[in-house]
């Protein structure tokens, strides 16, 4: 049995306009050590997803109507609230998209990252301390003793990043779930960012979830990816195989939006036309299709259920994949990409 | 921080100048503050002309200004029209009632407010919540001096009836009362006061936790694991009391200088009582020393609330 296995998940928001399904049915899988790329739009359900993991959604108007979350065999969805706590931190970290207003402004970043270490364990302030300026060390601040006593203002955007990082790591997680832990930074502390979560992986064994839009960061990082739309994971699979051979229009348009730097000047991009759907009003039939570039008559009826279209490769689109090919390609040959 | 302060503190002095000038000419805008003399046959213009020069009112405006100011800094308020003594000794006996009515006032604001704007704010649309919201509303909008004289006709007179012996009394204070006395006489006007300061600071209390609890930083400290508890009272109260820390301090500038209108309803001999019956007496020195106090008074709890600030929030240092 996989370390983390979601279960058709479901996470509705009752409002008074009517049920948002944030998320409508999504299930993975993660191993020890290894990490999962979650993509989509702003709204898609990614960041939703997350908080479901940690159980951390408002409740009300949060409803968790189906699904099971195992983690090591026990369904968090059916968790007490004090043995989420138990968990929260422990076993499952998260860190947060804006470093900017994550860390408590009042508080110093060590008093913030002891605190988290002494919930979970029991050891003196002393300790706690040492390995709070252990941590610091390790996620590449300088002058962790100093440091550890400074309050996060003192700190820059990226070293915030840092701290928000090290304290998700100072009980050893088994889980790490960082929700778009880029999006706030500027390029090249977005890569070292990157690269020191991946050096923290391997050196602690963490399973990671990455929510991000940036596909680079999936590419760069994650061994398997699932892309959402309008809170259901439209297409699902390795890495590799989701980015070379995309099986649902979805992924592949939104593939096919962003440049590249090796066909920059040559190549046209190709917009996503219109917005992701509404929550509570949705298409019929398949969500995408009043934004799909391939869409036929049938997709207006059918709303296709995410389906095996290759080994551990799924999709949901009615499309097969020999018709998906030839579309692909012809709109490709307009473009102008090559092969 | 020090250079900060004596920064502040000299341009404080400043503007308490400037304050001076301005609340002199003003109150002397007001006419002849021997007018009630003129007006008794019994004086003669030869008592009303040693009177001009006692008081230096045929000097120039701008030198009686003067005179008035340097006895001022050293400590001495002048000469009151009205009563044949010193506006210092006038003055004095007035401050402990005022600071006592308005200290209670505080205290129950703070003792009430701070807790029910936070438990409105956690529980955000209850019953208990809403009430509060229609409460305050009501106490916001409800005249003060309204408010006395139903407190004086419930409170005072029909209970007193109704219960045949006194509990409330509906105005003035002994200064040589006993505790439980003193407490009979300051319960109404206290009570007054309170009710606007109440509705006023739960309401602002209750925004400043609300904006907290929205905020990123109790969600990372949920995620840390902590129990519900310790996110509500160390990680969002502290910050949420931030705002009303500072608007606390500025309030006590502006209170301690008397509250006019309560202290009139209930004749509660303090300074606010004292600076209106000053202006019906023309006894224009007390009733510039009063205002000249109270603008002292604002201008310090100003930079108290500024230098408090520095001490609650680690983002603001004054280097």
């Amino acid at each position: 049995m996989a370390m983390l296995e979601v279960n058709d998940l479901k996470t509705h928001f009752k409002t008074q306009d009517g049920t948002v399904k944030a998320v409508d049915g999504v299930s993975f899988s993660l191993e020890p050590g290894e990490t999962l790329g979650i993509v989509g739009e702003s709204g898609s359900g990614k960041s939703v997803t997350a908080l479901s993991l940690m159980q951390l959604n408002p409740k009300p108007p949060v409803e968790y109507p189906e699904g099971e979350i195992l983690f090591e065999g026990q369904d968090l969805l059916k968790a007490s609230e004090s043995r989420m706590q138990k968990i929260r931190g422990n076993d499952i970290a998260m860190i947060f998209q804006d470093p900017m207003t994550s860390l408590n402004p009042v508080f110093t970043v060590g008093d913030q990252i002891t605190e988290a270490i002494r919930i979970h364990q029991q050891v003196s302030k002393g300790e706690a301390k040492k390995r709070a300026v252990q941590v610091l060390k390790d996620v590449g601040i300088a002058n962790p003793e100093r440091r550890v006593d400074e309050y996060p203002h003192q700190y820059s955007g990226g070293m915030r990043q840092r701290a928000m990082i090290a304290m998700g790591l100072s009980c050893n997680p088994k889980v790490l779930i960082a929700d778009e832990p880029t999006t706030a930074l500027d390029v090249t502390i977005q890569a070292q960012i990157l690269e020191l979560m991946v050096d923290l992986q391997e050196k602690y064994g963490t399973a990671i979830v990455m929510i991000t839009h940036d596909l680079g960061v999936v590419a760069q990082l994650a061994d398997k990816v699932m892309v959402m739309y309008a809170g259901r994971a439209v297409e699902q699979g390795p890495t590799d195989d989701v980015f070379y051979d995309p099986m649902m229009p979805y992924t592949w348009s939104l593939l096919r939006s962003i440049p590249r730097l090796d066909t920059a000047g040559e190549v046209r991009l190709l917009p996503i036309k219109g917005t992701p759907p509404s929550l509570i009003f949705l298409p019929e039939g398949c969500n995408f299709n009043p934004r799909c570039p391939f869409v036929k008559d049938e997709c207006h009826r059918i709303d296709p259920a995410l389906e095996g279209k290759k080994p551990g490769h799924a999709a949901a689109c009615i499309l097969s994949p020999e018709e998906l090919e030839n579309k692909k390609h012809r709109v490709d040959e307009e473009l102008g990409v090559e092969g | 921080m020090l250079a900060y302060v004596v920064r502040r503190t000299i341009f404080s002095a400043l503007i308490l100048l400037l304050a001076s000038a301005v609340i002199f000419y003003i109150v002397s805008l007001a006419g002849d503050p021997l007018t009630y003399l003129r007006q008794n046959p019994r004086v003669s213009p030869e008592d009303l002309a040693r009177f001009t020069a006692l008081y230096g009112l045929d000097k120039p405006l701008w030198q009686q200004y003067f005179i008035w100011i340097t006895d001022f800094l050293t400590g001495d308020m002048g000469r009151s029209f009205s009563q044949n003594t010193s506006v210092n000794s006038i003055v004095a006996p007035r401050v402990w009632p005022t600071v006592l009515l308005m200290g209670s006032s505080l205290l129950i604001t703070i003792l009430i407010a701070i807790p029910f704007g936070v438990y409105s704010a956690l529980k955000k649309y209850s019953a208990l919540d809403n009430a509060g919201t229609f409460l305050s509303f009501v106490g916001f909008s409800m005249p003060t001096f309204w408010l006395g004289l139903i407190l004086q006709l419930v409170l005072g007179v029909y209970l007193t009836s109704w219960a045949g012996v006194r509990i409330f009394y509906t105005s003035g204070m002994r200064t040589d009362g006993g505790f439980v006395d003193v407490l009979q006489h300051l319960a109404l006007p206290a009570i007054a006061l309170s009710v606007i300061s109440v509705a006023q600071f739960s309401r602002f209390q209750r925004a400043a936790m609300l904006d907290v609890l929205s905020s990123d930083y109790l969600r990372t400290a949920r995620a840390k694991g902590l129990p519900q508890r310790s996110v509500y009272l160390k990680h969002a109260l502290r910050n949420a009391l931030m705002p009303t820390v500072t608007l606390l301090a500025i309030e006590m500038g502006l209170i301690f200088g008397g509250a006019v209108v309560t202290e009139t309803v209930f004749a509660w001999p303090g300074l606010g009582f004292l600076l209106i019956d000053s202006l019906y007496k023309n006894d224009y020195n007390v009733a510039r020393a009063l205002l000249l106090i109270a603008a002292a008074l604002i201008i310090f709890f100003n930079l108290v609330a500024d230098v408090a600030y520095s001490f609650v929030d680690p983002r603001v240092s004054y280097d």
